[in-house]
């Protein structure tokens, strides 16, 4: 169910502008990782890469042994890795159960998918009364949950989440957050970004900060909580 | 020197030497040649709007033949039913054609450019199909009875006029809004800029000069006939900007005279023309979308093999 | 009042054929964004494959309706091998480049097509009988055999294809792909191939209405699917682009419209009532009857 994802010397281009110089990333087994930075810091196209919407000029990026560098996206999501974007992108005209049967799209054990079905919706159960319900008639809050349930629907090893937090309520952040603790114990592994530093450092073992696409620092979450730079920068004050 | 004299000064230099030849020269010259000659002046009227609408503004007009068929019988009709003298009909063609135009391009260019490729193809068929019933214009038999005045100088005459014109046009701020358009509309538009009316003025500017074109033609042989029109005229007319050059007044011209001479050279296959014209265009879309020229002008291009070194003007679109 | 019951059915004859075809644009404009102008051309060779089909298989000189199903079949079958044929070799070396890009390459193999058509057909073939035909008065209102299989096969073919759409894994991936191929791609929905999947099914049903049109007015032409493509692409715009029921509506009120006019104002003006309608929807609702957003994406 787990995986390790290790990222190196991954440098990305957006026509003349260099969007990422050189990053490494090591995103261990079982564990969340948190990515923190500032709007424009990377963290999007990082991801973005990762899951192979963007060619990276040079470097790679290895699921266990397997190089994922040079392959489209459909398959990136079939060696194991998958994606909540930025946005939540849910698709609006499809109800909430066609979007949770998309996210499985690679799948082919149909009781599988039926099971991991119930399974997000036990997660949230606000989905499961929503089921027939066009996603683009959700809340904010409801399609994150959409987002990262559709995520979890292909079984990834490596769970890719970009933003939970964005646009939502507190009290519905901290759900989330909850929920993304609990999927992670079950054995799904973590790549987090975020802005809400605070909140995803005290779910995260392991913190990165990404500064106008650069690795600035890379320790244990508990330490960059205690760190008074971060903690100036990012946590406020 | 000051830019203004330059210009008039060009334009005299150049009506001087187009009405030179046609007072020395056309006289002795072979009448098949003067007259393949006129036509791809024709042509080019023609083609230089659609150079300034497809390939500065990134608008694909797919009728342009129809606003040829406006001003044709517009022309025709002020002679024959007012008396307007040839020259006055031109000038009533190309304003004719640019109205058609407006009402054409005003409902169409606010939405995102593939519906002014089905509009403008539909208008070109509406516009046949209505001179075919209409016994005022002489239905599909077409008009007879027009006075003969194409002559290689009021031909040449125009085509001076209009180049100067849309290049004059180009280099001004308003031809950086025209690319601005193409390049990025939406960008543009979030700098104020109304790019609605910009694509709306070049789309009457390139139907007044098919207009023209069209009035050329209808003073030309003393009749005109609906299917001089027809779509696959447009569809012509495209290919020799795409041909020429996206984003180039003088690549266009040079594939529209070649394109227009051709035919005559190679009679013998003129049945594969349109499949010809077909391939072509599909190719250079896959191959080299930007044309022979780019969005380069040809002084751009003699300049540079003249110095033998590149970046005479910076390719970056 | 027996003069508009006449028109109305045969509106609604002639609007089920524009509803075919306009399916085909509407949803490979959902997937691409592009108009795609060779698809009338499909529809014209699908007539043409038919041809050669009902002529090689004897359907031609004994018509019965398994053999008309065969020859339906089989046309389109070659539309689907010719749309998707098209998609790979003209349309995806596009996929980055503009849309102008495109759109003159669509226009180029529509006239590549209608052109080897001409060269290849002539330009006018007779097209056989498929099926024995037959006529009906009912309370003075005719009715022809031909208008009941034309209803016939496209009621069934919508059935279907609201089942792919609505139903099947391929047809929410179709809908996926045409909100956003990004965020499609992160489901492991290879886009490309629901693209070719999309061609496919669009000249399917190109191929079906080519068969019906040819069985009814028994000459098929090279250039057939040129107005008669424009005019379903018009529907297409009329219903809202991208949308499915759009296109069944905007065929059918095109389709009305057309027998209207043509019998109670004129004939001649006939085929400029498609674009009429298109510059008034254009004007007043650019997003078409069931269109939710103004077709302007960038």
């Amino acid at each position: 169910m787990s995986a390790t994802l290790a990222v190196r010397g991954l440098s990305v281009f957006y026509g003349q502008m260099q969007a990422l110089h050189g990053v490494d990333i090591d995103v261990p087994k079982g564990q969340i990782t948190a990515l923190l930075g500032a709007n424009g810091a990377g963290k999007t196209t990082l991801l973005r890469t990762i899951s192979g919407l963007n060619t990276p000029r040079s470097g790679s990026v290895r699921i266990d042994e397997t190089e994922l560098v040079g392959k489209p996206a459909h398959e990136v999501v079939s060696a194991g890795i998958s994606q909540s974007p930025e946005g939540r992108q849910v698709f609006p005209n499809l109800t909430v159960r066609e979007n949770l049967q998309l996210g499985a799209w690679i799948r082919k054990d149909k009781d599988g998918v039926r099971a991991d079905m119930d399974r997000v919706v036990g997660l949230w159960p606000r989905l499961g009364e929503r089921l027939a319900q066009r996603a683009g008639t959700l809340s904010g809050g409801e399609q994150q949950m959409l987002a990262i349930g559709r995520a979890m629907m292909s079984r990834p090893r490596i769970l890719l989440l970009d933003e939970p937090s964005l646009g939502l309520a507190p009290v519905i952040v901290a759900g989330i957050f909850e929920t993304i603790q609990a999927v992670n114990q079950e054995g799904t592994t973590v790549l987090l970004v975020e802005q809400n530093a605070h909140l995803a450092l005290k779910i995260a073992h392991w913190g990165y900060v990404l500064e106008t696409g650069a690795i600035q620092k890379r320790a244990p979450a508990a330490e960059l909580l205690d760190d008074d730079a971060i903690r100036a920068a990012y946590l406020g004050g | 020197m000051r830019q203004g004299a330059l210009a008039y000064g060009i334009l005299a230099l150049l009506l001087a030497a187009v009405w030179g030849i046609e007072l020395f020269l056309v006289p002795w010259t072979d009448p098949y040649l003067t007259d393949i000659v006129i036509r791809v002046g024709i042509n080019l009227l023609a083609v230089m709007g659609l150079a300034l609408v497809l390939g500065f503004t990134g608008q694909f007009s797919l009728g342009h033949a129809g606003f040829m068929a406006v001003g044709a019988y517009a022309a025709a009709a002020s002679t024959l039913y007012a008396g307007v003298p040839p020259v006055g009909g031109i000038v009533v063609g190309g304003l004719v054609a640019a109205l058609a135009g407006f009402g054409v391009g005003l409902p169409t260019l606010r939405l995102s450019g593939d519906y002014l490729a089905v509009v403008t193809l539909g208008f070109n068929g509406i516009i046949i199909v209505l001179i075919q019933n209409s016994p005022a214009l002489g239905g599909a038999q077409g008009l007879t009875g027009l006075p003969v005045a194409t002559t290689f100088g009021l031909t040449f005459t125009c085509v001076v006029l209009g180049g100067l014109f849309i290049r004059n046009l180009l280099v001004s701020p308003l031809g950086r809004v025209f690319e601005a358009v193409r390049d990025n509309e939406i960008a543009t538009r979030s700098l104020g800029i109304d790019t609605t009316r910009a694509k709306v003025l070049a789309f009457v500017v390139g139907a007044f000069w098919a207009g023209v074109s069209g009035a050329l033609i209808a003073y030309y042989r003393s009749s005109i006939f609906p299917s001089q029109f027809q779509f696959d005229r447009s569809i012509e007319q495209v290919a020799m900007v795409v041909l020429g050059g996206t984003g180039s007044l003088s690549g266009p011209l040079i594939a529209a005279t070649i394109l227009s001479a051709l035919p005559e050279v190679l009679r013998p296959v003129a049945q594969y023309r349109m499949v010809i014209y077909s391939i072509v265009l599909i190719a250079m879309m896959i191959l080299r979308p930007t044309g022979l020229l780019g969005n380069h002008e040809l002084s751009d291009v003699l300049k540079r093999l003249w110095q033998k070194r590149p970046g005479a003007r910076s390719t970056a679109a | 009042m027996t003069l508009l019951l006449q028109q109305l059915l045969n509106g609604f004859s002639l609007g089920a054929i524009y509803a075919l075809i306009a399916l085909g644009y509407t949803m490979v404009y959902g997937t691409l964004q592009l108009i795609n102008f060779a698809h009338g051309e499909v529809y014209m060779m699908g007539a043409f494959a038919a041809l050669y089909l009902a002529k090689v298989s004897g359907v031609a000189d004994n018509p019965t309706i398994p053999g008309a199903i065969v020859v339906m079949l089989g046309a389109m079958a070659f539309c689907a091998v010719l749309g998707m044929t098209i998609e790979r070799v003209a349309y995806r070396p596009l996929r980055n480049s503009s849309r102008l890009n495109m759109l003159i390459t669509a226009i180029g193999v529509s006239l590549l097509l209608q052109n080897l058509g001409l060269l290849m057909f002539g330009a006018l073939q007779d097209f056989p009988s498929l099926l024995p035909e037959a006529r009906w008065t009912v309370s003075g209102v005719m009715v022809r055999s031909n208008d009941l299989v034309i209803f016939g096969v496209t009621a069934t073919l919508m059935v279907v294809l609201t089942w792919i759409v609505e139903r099947t894994q391929l047809g929410r991936a179709m809908r996926a792909v045409s909100h956003s191929r990004d965020a499609a791609a992160l489901m492991g929905i290879p886009a490309d191939r629901i693209v070719v999947a999309t061609f496919a099914i669009g000249s399917v049903l190109a191929g079906a209405a080519a068969v019906l049109v040819a069985m009814d007015k028994h000459t098929i032409r090279p250039d057939m699917g040129m107005t008669f493509g424009l005019k379903a692409f018009v529907a297409a715009v009329l219903g809202g682009i991208g949308s499915v029921p759009g296109a069944v509506a905007g065929g059918l009120l095109l389709g009305l419209a057309e027998t209207l006019v043509s019998g109670y104002v004129s004939s001649t003006f006939r085929d400029a009532i498609a674009f009429l309608l298109l510059i008034l929807i254009l004007l007043y609702k650019p997003s078409g009857l069931f269109g939710k957003h103004v077709p302007e994406k960038v």
